[in-house]
């Protein structure tokens, strides 16, 4: 069973729930385990490898030190696969760097500790703003019906299809009931499917975990949500919990 | 046709034995405020007082997503064909919607049959209602007639007594209908069904004839109307996956975790959605939302009808409540296409300063969009209870947002127009009319000669280039006015001459003691300029009073310009702006179509022209 591809998990700045979805899929973590060889992932096991030939990188990069680790990965890996929105989009860590002065950040989270030099920390990059990223897999947390497909996928040695097509039409197939008709807003019509339209099948507008579809018509979405008397301001809120627009990092 | 009629009661006690069967008993349910197509599990959960299901009953036979053939990977003889289907009936079908099912049964049948669509809709029998609510997007009045839902096999109608009328469409439904405790309907009872049927209108309808539609979107398809809908487009899908006329999928391959076994699947799909005409290599043979709205509404409008002599869109309007941004209404979007030319739309004046003692110059806005005009062309505007005419736009293309206009008060529109105030609105239909193709002289040098008025149109082409300046070549401007006080856009002349490889030489006819420039006529500016211009690569534009023309054409042709080089704007009474009412022509040119923009070799010969 060697020639079963090796696959290593790892984590930087994150919740590590994107790798949790992957612990919780019982039933086919065992048809998973056939098709590759986990060689390296801490949330269940305590071995090392050398080499991998796929590196799932969960969480974004907010120190600098951090930069190193990541490279010696990405050099000891052939494929390397941003895992969740923290990863691929720097997701809800890109939070902090709207504020600018990271130096109050880290007084207003650690309080009299924050200049103790574990706490070190920069504006948040994702993944493939350090090294070069071969895959992404969207979401916060990442959906595991993809991740098995992309898994399928590597294994086969094909290109996973991810969905380029926004989280409306997933709620048109679930015969959700549009937030728009009910009085709430929702980023649906520019973000990427793949979710299976979970928020808004459970009343909850979309938030934009996985980011938005290649060329969203963000003019038009600033315009609805104007029509739904959001403000300038909210609106820009709303683009930017999750960070639906690259900003300018420091 | 054969009516019977039946207590709700003893209808909901028919269809729990229906459910007891052991055919699959789909039925609209409530789904929170809307409503859906689900499998009963109790009679009483079926809801036939309904505005609009979210799905039409085409999930049923065209499932969102199912498994065509299956396999063991590498072995392309295993490939098996897979076909599920189960008898089954749907109750509560609106008429539109059986009238989209007999445009897919037509679409599945025509050529090859589509064995699994075809085997789920055999085993089929469905019971329609007509509508009791009425739903605002709804239109299909306009798109379809009676003999378009056959597709059912009994109707229902809704007496407001407790009772439903039948009417028994197909021998189907009249074996199933005969095991209800349904009585054969009386005379009278026939007579208030006819009349109960049609007890819910539609709010909105068609323009015209739907037997018109295919020839009419023939026409349309380079229409603005399509263009500018197109901007808000999401591209989500949201209006083809929810129609019922739509039927068109996506293919793709699956495989188990095992990678041993795998099925091949087809999920609904939408021409509306970005990927679905691309094709490897990175092409895209509908690339914009523009491409996109337009395949679709021919498709609805004249494809579908042209291929199966049936509506292509049956007016049930999903796509026009799915519809987020507000474009997808077919209705709305044919109804536009197909408005009056005559027909004015809003626009608001914005803002106005005074030029001189006679001329405003005033900014607009309309609605929802820009005007999106080329320099050159001009605007039809009117005031109710006054009338309309002609002006030219001042303003360059590249200012979005609003356009502007310089009127001189010499009638009695543009003396009404000078009574406005900020706020105020006003009829506008355009942009008309021929343009000064300043995007096609890249690299040219250019000419402007402007007398009096004529530097109002120029403006809007002189301001493009200056928001373009580096895309061109020398540029010199030659402007004209009677005296001081009429000298148009002081603040501007100055901005332009203080750009780059740009000269500006004003001239007035009668100058005073403040005046230090140039006095006289146009003309004499020109020998003036004469050496910095290369005749063989130089576009002149030339806009003044009648007069003006001949002698400044003269001065140019003798300085070597090339008649095709010379454009002018003339001036008429362009009273309708689209070609029909005859007053702005020029022997048999139609100037608000061909003009007002010429170049000089295609008037030169024209007995009217100058």
């Amino acid at each position: 069973m060697s020639t079963k591809p090796k696959v290593a998990f790892f984590d930087f700045a994150s919740c590590e729930g994107c790798q949790l979805q992957i612990a919780n899929l019982e039933e086919e973590i065992i048809g998973l385990v056939e098709l590759v060889d986990v060689v390296e992932f801490r949330e269940v096991m305590t071995e090392k490898a050398p080499s991998y030939d796929i590196a799932f990188i969960e969480g974004s990069i907010t120190r600098a030190k951090d930069e190193g680790r990541l490279r010696d990965i990405r050099k000891r890996s052939g494929v390397l696969v941003a895992l969740g929105a923290c990863a691929a989009t720097g997701g809800l860590n890109k939070l902090k760097n709207l504020r600018g002065n990271l130096e109050q950040v880290r007084r207003d989270v650690y309080g009299s500790d924050w200049d103790r030099p574990h706490l070190e920390t920069y504006a948040t990059r994702a993944v493939g703003e350090i090294v070069s990223v071969d895959f992404q897999i969207h979401g916060c947390p990442i959906n595991r019906e993809e991740f098995l497909h992309m898994v399928e996928a590597f294994a086969l040695g094909t290109n996973p299809e991810i969905p380029d097509y926004p989280v409306c039409a997933e709620c048109k197939t679930a015969e959700n009931v549009c937030l728009f008709h009910m009085g709430q807003i929702c980023l649906g019509p520019i973000v990427r499917a793949g979710c299976g339209a979970i928020c808004p099948g459970n009343g909850v507008g979309c938030e934009g975990c996985r980011g938005i579809i290649p060329h969203a018509n963000h003019n038009a979405m600033k315009d609805v949500l104007a029509e739904h008397n959001l403000t300038v301001e909210q609106i820009t809120e709303k683009f930017n919990l999750f960070p639906l627009y690259p900003e300018v990092t420091p | 046709m054969e009516y019977k009629t039946i207590g709700k009661g003893a209808f909901r006690d028919f269809v729990s034995s229906l459910i007891a069967g052991d055919r699959e008993i789909n039925g609209v349910v409530r789904k929170g405020k809307a409503f859906v197509y689900d499998t009963l599990a109790d009679a009483s959960d079926l809801c036939l007082d309904y505005d609009e299901t979210l799905l039409p009953p085409k999930k049923y036979f065209l499932p969102v997503k199912e498994t065509l053939l299956t396999f063991k990977t590498g072995d392309p003889s295993s490939y098996h064909e897979s076909v599920e289907a189960k008898p089954r009936i749907i109750i509560g079908i609106h008429p539109w919607d059986l009238a989209a099912i007999a445009l897919l049964d037509k679409a599945f049948s025509t050529g090859q049959s589509d064995v699994n669509y075809l085997s789920r809709r055999n085993q089929s029998l469905l019971i329609g209602i007509y509508p009791t609510r009425p739903f605002k997007h709804r239109f299909s009045e306009s798109m379809i007639t009676d003999e378009h839902y056959q597709a059912a096999d009994l109707m229902l109608v809704d007496m407001e007594d407790d009772t439903y009328a039948i009417e028994v469409i197909s021998d189907k439904g009249r074996a199933l209908i005969q095991k209800s405790a349904a009585v054969t309907a009386d005379e009278h009872a026939i007579q208030s069904l006819k009349r109960q049927k049609q007890r819910v209108q539609d709010e909105a309808h068609l323009s015209m004839p739907r037997k018109d539609l295919p020839e009419f979107l023939q026409k349309q398809q380079q229409s603005k109307v399509i263009d500018r809908r197109a901007e808000r487009c999401f591209s989500c899908g949201s209006c083809v996956l929810v129609c019922p006329t739509c039927y068109c999928f996506h293919v793709e391959e699956e495989v188990d975790l095992s990678l041993r076994a795998g099925r091949r699947t087809r999920t609904w799909d939408g021409c509306m959605m970005e990927g679905f005409a691309s094709a490897a290599g990175g092409h895209n043979f509908r690339e914009t939302p523009a491409n996109r709205l337009r395949h679709r509404v021919l498709r609805k409008g004249k494809y579908l009808p042209d291929h199966f002599h049936l509506p292509g869109c049956v007016g049930c309007g999903r796509c026009a409540k799915a519809c987020v941004a507000g474009i997808a209404s077919p209705l709305e979007i044919l109804n536009e296409m197909n408005r009056s030319i005559y027909l004015p739309e809003v626009g608001t004046l914005q803002k106005f300063e005074n030029m001189t003692d006679k001329d405003r110059f005033f900014e607009f806005t309309l609605e929802g969009r820009d005007l999106d005009h080329q320099p050159g062309q001009f605007v039809e505007l009117s005031i109710p209870g006054i009338g309309e005419a002609p002006f030219s736009i001042s303003s360059s293309p590249t200012k979005q947002g609003s356009f502007e206009m310089l009127i001189r008060n010499v009638g009695k529109v543009t003396e009404a127009v000078h009574r406005l105030e900020p706020g105020d609105q006003v009829g506008i239909r355009g942009p008309f009319g021929s343009h000064f193709a300043v995007e096609r002289y890249q690299g040219k040098d250019l000419l402007f000669i402007a007398g009096g008025l004529g530097l109002a149109p120029l403006r809007s082409a002189i301001n493009y280039v200056m928001d373009k300046r580096e895309d061109y070549g020398r540029v010199t401007i030659l402007s004209g006015a009677r005296d001081r006080s009429q000298r148009l856009f002081p603040e501007e002349v100055k901005r332009w001459s203080r750009a780059p490889h740009t000269l500006v030489l004003e001239t007035l006819d009668q100058g005073d003691e403040a005046w230090s420039g140039q006095t006289g006529v146009i003309t004499t500016l020109i020998p003036m300029v004469a050496d910095r211009i290369t005749p063989s690569d130089t576009k002149a534009f030339v806009v003044g009073p009648p007069v003006m023309y001949r002698f400044v054409i003269r001065e140019l042709e003798a300085l070597g310009f090339d008649d095709k080089d010379i454009l002018v704007s003339l001036e008429r009474r362009m009273e309708c702006g689209v070609g029909k009412c005859g007053h702005c022509q020029i022997d048999d040119i139609y100037v608000c179509q061909e003009g007002p923009v010429f170049t000089y070799d295609s008037i030169r010969e024209s007995m009217e022209a100058l």
